[in-house]
């Protein structure tokens, strides 16, 4: 519906105006997050506001444990570098179990519908889950994992990331799949295939579905925050957590914050241009194609 | 030895009956086709005969043996899909060599094979290239090739045809016929085009609704329908169909249409043997006679409605005073649209309403 | 032989689906089960010897004389539907004006700069923010003072601006998803009926109300009914700009089920009130999707 000749017109210049208004406000506040991260303390405090951005010591601070300078040791970093692998690997571990274990559920759902019991029911209470607030999930894994040894490690948050990101991807991929048609299942078992030999011939023909939930898995994974502050400790925290640590009432470290932030949300930034085309059917649980 | 026995087949779908107690045999090296619309349930049939789908009721028997709990891989039964099935992600040569992969055969036999079909079916030039290379025609080879290939013991065709324009659709019908006939398998086919049907089948499985109608020569299911259904799908232009009631007076009995009356005593026996009086009257286009002037008794009246020119034919809508017929006739023959004429017909059948069994 | 090729048939679906079922139940559904049975339980600080005993429906009647729950229940909806309903226009409204001004070539390079709110980490909004709205070396607020605007408060600190500028964020953050999901949604819309329209001589709004509009409602009950799940969750801003205040002024019933949960440790009620919300949410989505899929 793109109507070329009314650009020239007051509506269209101003429809321009107003879109390119809104990308700018949209893509704004981080790019003042990137350019402070590189100011010294008093320039992330002057007024008014300004642009200079000269230093790495917000980088060093967040990131290094000691800091040195000409010799001297200086007052200590934050060590977030703890926290990047605390985040890396609970994403990781999360996105590839929950492939690992969602890929062939949503097989099971695009190929055998109708033929074994309750599997709408079975599919709409994966949906029901998604609706749950973070408590109804985290408190009672908490109750249970704080009893056992296994309290103090990151598992019962890549448990819980596992469950969330489970349903989304079951959904996501049934979707992909059943765009696969189903004569070459069934000519795959005529010319002898076991059924999984036949699940393993349709994946190659998933690939960009499964690169695009792994994506988003991993997003998801990476962002949380509620479970994640929920259930893990001083040691096991990931990223976002850490960052929110450093809002403290004896003052905020704004350095270090802006920092992190950048590194917590640049990866995101450029997954989420690679899984563009898919963007919307990712964020509306395939939903909309 | 490869003969399929159907018994009683039966299938349903969330309370649909798809396939409704099917039975029939298929001779070692025959060609049958299943001729129905759309939805009748010929796929669904194919997939039980290849294990795909497992039956409700009734068994399935190849070469004598029970095949029911066989899974598919081991029936040895090939399969061509409408939608030719071929992995978009495979060479031809990796899609053909495909079946015989699976089953663990040497490389150097998988190559002998792969091309010993590609020389049948000329496909041996495109060894190399992608699905979506191909045109609709070599895509269809490259399908077929995957079941020669195999060389099962029957090989069922979905459809194969449907996805190919008309010009192509007539030579692989040749094609196929004279494949089949040289290498010698059982062939079962499934179709909607009851021309094809026609010109390609041995025997033809007449399908209505998951209900097998007829099975029989294409000379049987054309003189001899056996129901309302099989005798008004083929042909083409499809049968006439009038409703009339019988009755019988003294000794004579008559079919009473409304708008001209039939005698038929002779054949009173063995109408008043089926149940009721409400029968359907039909007869085929090509048995109807048109002349301008009366010929003897047993002619009745019409008016010309509609003249369409199919050369060598032309086809007429007469109005018979209430229902319309329609009659062909030799190009040659003239006739102008309002032009009162006289018709009769050769041959003619009449089937039970109620039972739409023929009679006669 | 053969009864174990049936067997086999009815057993290879549950052979996919096993291993995500038993996570499902085992980390999703057992654990609903012992929130309930918590929530039954007494964890008042206020009574330790009775803590972990059953209470029975102690928690639910606590909940139901429990000002601060009906408070908190108000502030979820006073935020979280303007949020949604502005959200919801401004995307629809973005949508159509890029899909009818802006040629294709140039909306490669608009897409990575709209969709960063939605790609950023909440707590780092949150935090960005915080940082722009803050009191005195904010950039959101020397704008708004050299405009003229004063407060003797930061905005953050002001009771009446507070959940305002949680609202603000929210739409800055999930507009372009609104953005997106209507975006594709225009590009699917049939041509024919709109130049039917045009011969019919019909003016942009009327072809936006009756068309357009009437197309999109499937998607736009979609957009509704995810976004709405989500905010009725919201607590990574809430938790990083406000903290819930000033005294209260922003805490929802999520942010409030956190206090009670986390922070009082009484699990019993925090269950209760989290149990409530769930089943609000379950409620809200189900008017929502029959409202949506029901009408022409």
């Amino acid at each position: 519906m793109f109507e070329k000749s009314k650009t020239s017109t007051l509506a269209g210049v101003l429809a321009l105006i107003v879109i390119g208004l809104v990308v700018v406000l949209c893509a704004f506040p981080w790019f003042w997050m990137f350019v402070s991260s590189f100011k010294t303390q008093q320039d992330i405090w002057a007024i008014p506001p300004n642009l200079n951005a000269n230093t790495l010591r917000n980088y060093e601070t967040a990131f290094g444990w000691w800091l040195v300078q000409m010799g001297q040791l200086m007052r200590p970093g934050f060590a977030f570098y703890r926290f990047l692998i605390n985040s890396l690997t609970i994403s990781l571990t999360a996105t590839s179990v929950t492939m690992l274990v969602g890929v062939p559920a949503a097989f099971g759902f695009s190929r055998f519908k109708g033929k074994f019991m309750a599997d709408n029911m079975l599919f709409f209470l994966i949906l029901t889950l998604r609706m749950a607030p973070g408590f109804v999930e985290a408190i009672p894994i908490y109750l249970v994992f704080s009893q056992s040894i296994l309290g103090g490690t990151a598992i019962p948050v890549v448990l819980m990331h596992i469950l969330f990101t489970l349903t989304f991807v079951v959904w996501l991929m049934k979707g992909f799949f059943d765009e696969i048609p189903r004569d070459l299942d069934d000519r795959a078992r005529i010319d002898g295939c076991s059924h999984f030999k036949t699940f393993r011939l349709i994946l190659p023909l998933v690939k960009p579905g499964l690169a695009t939930t792994a994506i988003f898995s991993f997003i998801f994974s990476w962002n949380e925050f509620l479970l994640t502050l929920l259930l893990t400790g001083a040691e096991t925290k990931s990223l976002p957590v850490a960052i929110s640590g450093l809002v403290t009432p004896a003052g905020t470290y704004w350095g270090a914050i802006l920092a992190s932030s950048v590194i917590v949300t640049f990866p995101v930034l450029v997954f989420a241009i690679i899984v563009q085309k898919y963007l919307v059917r990712g964020l509306t649980f395939g939903a909309v194609k | 030895m490869a003969d399929v026995v159907l018994e009683n087949l039966t299938k349903t779908f969330k309370k649909r009956i798809v396939v409704n107690k099917l039975s029939l045999e298929v001779k070692d090296k025959e060609f049958i086709c299943f001729l129905g619309p759309t939805g009748c349930g010929k796929t669904t049939i194919f997939r039980m005969i290849a294990g795909v789908e497992t039956p409700d009721e009734g068994t399935i028997y190849l070469d004598g043996s029970a095949m029911n709990d066989v899974p598919p891989g081991e029936r040895n039964v090939a399969m061509v899909f409408q939608s030719f099935a071929l992995f978009p992600n495979m060479t031809v040569f990796d899609n053909l060599a495909f079946p015989l992969k699976v089953k663990k055969t040497p490389r150097d036999e998988i190559k002998k094979k792969v091309s010993e079909a590609a020389d049948v079916l000329r496909i041996t030039h495109l060894l190399d290239k992608i699905p979506a290379h191909l045109s609709g025609g070599e895509r269809q080879r490259v399908a077929l090739g995957e079941a020669l290939v195999r060389n099962p013991k029957v090989c069922l065709l979905d459809e194969p045809l449907t996805n190919l324009d008309a010009k192509l659709r007539a030579e692989m019908r040749v094609e196929l016929k004279r494949l089949q006939r040289e290498l010698g398998y059982t062939m079962i086919y499934s179709t909607p085009d009851q021309i094809e049907a026609m010109a390609m089948a041995d025997r033809i499985a007449v399908m209505n609704f998951g209900r097998l109608e007829q099975f029989g020569t294409s000379d049987d299911v054309y003189s001899r329908p056996k129901s309302l259904f099989v005798a008004g799908f083929i042909g083409s232009p499809a049968m006439n169909f009038i409703d009339c009631t019988f009755a019988e007076k003294d000794k004579q009995a008559f079919l009473d249409t409304g708008v001209f009356t039939l005698d038929v005593t002779d054949l009173r026996e063995t109408i008043s043997k089926s149940n009721g009086s409400e029968m359907i009257l039909g007869f085929r286009p090509e048995d109807v006679i048109i002349s301008k002037t009366k010929p003897d008794k047993n002619a009745y009246t019409a008016k010309i409605e509609v003249i369409e020119h199919l050369k060598p034919d032309k086809v007429i809508d007469l109005d018979v005073g209430g229902p319309v017929i329609k009659a062909l006739t030799p190009s040659a023959f003239e006739a102008t649209v309002g032009e009162k004429v006289w018709f009769t017909f050769s041959k003619f059948h009449i089937i039970n309403k109620k039972t739409k069994e023929t009679i006669v | 032989m053969a009864k174990v090729q049936r067997l086999k048939a009815k057993i290879i679906p549950w052979a996919f689906l096993l291993p995500c079922l038993i996570i499902v139940f085992s980390v999703g559904i057992y654990p609903f089960y012992v929130m309930w049975d918590t929530s039954l339980r007494n964890y008042d600080t206020s009574d330790p010897l009775r803590i972990g005993q059953r209470a029975f429906f102690a928690n639910y009647r606590a909940m139901l004389h429990d000002p601060v729950f009906y408070d908190s229940l108000l502030k979820t909806f006073t935020i979280a539907i303007p949020a949604l309903l502005i959200e919801m226009v401004l995307g629809l409204i973005l949508a159509q004006l890029v899909n009818q001004r802006v040629p294709d070539k140039y909306r490669k390079f608009l897409l990575p700069l709209i969709i960063i709110p939605i790609t950023m980490a909440p707590i780092c909004i949150g935090l960005v923010w915080r940082y722009m709205l803050h009191g005195d070396f904010g950039l959101v607020t020397y704008v708004l003072n050299r405009m003229g605007f004063f407060l003797e408060e930061s905005i953050l600190g002001s009771r009446t601006w507070a959940p305002v500028a949680i609202i603000m964020v929210d739409i800055w953050q999930w507009t372009p998803f609104m953005f997106l999901i209507f975006t594709s949604g225009l590009l699917s819309l049939p041509k024919d009926t709109y130049e039917a329209a045009d011969i019919d001589g019909a003016s942009s709004w009327m072809k936006f109300r009756y068309l357009t509009l009437r197309y999109m409602k499937p998607l736009i009950g979609i957009a509704v009914i995810l976004r709405f799940m989500d905010a009725m969750k919201l607590f990574d801003t809430i938790y990083i700009l406000t903290g819930g205040g000033p005294s209260v002024a922003t805490e929802t019933l999520m942010y409030y089920t956190y206090r009670v949960s986390y922070i009082w440790w009484n699990l019993g009620y925090g269950a209760a009130l989290s149990l409530f919300l769930y089943l609000v949410i379950i409620i809200t989505c189900e008017i929502f999707y029959n409202m949506t899929t029901r009408r022409d």
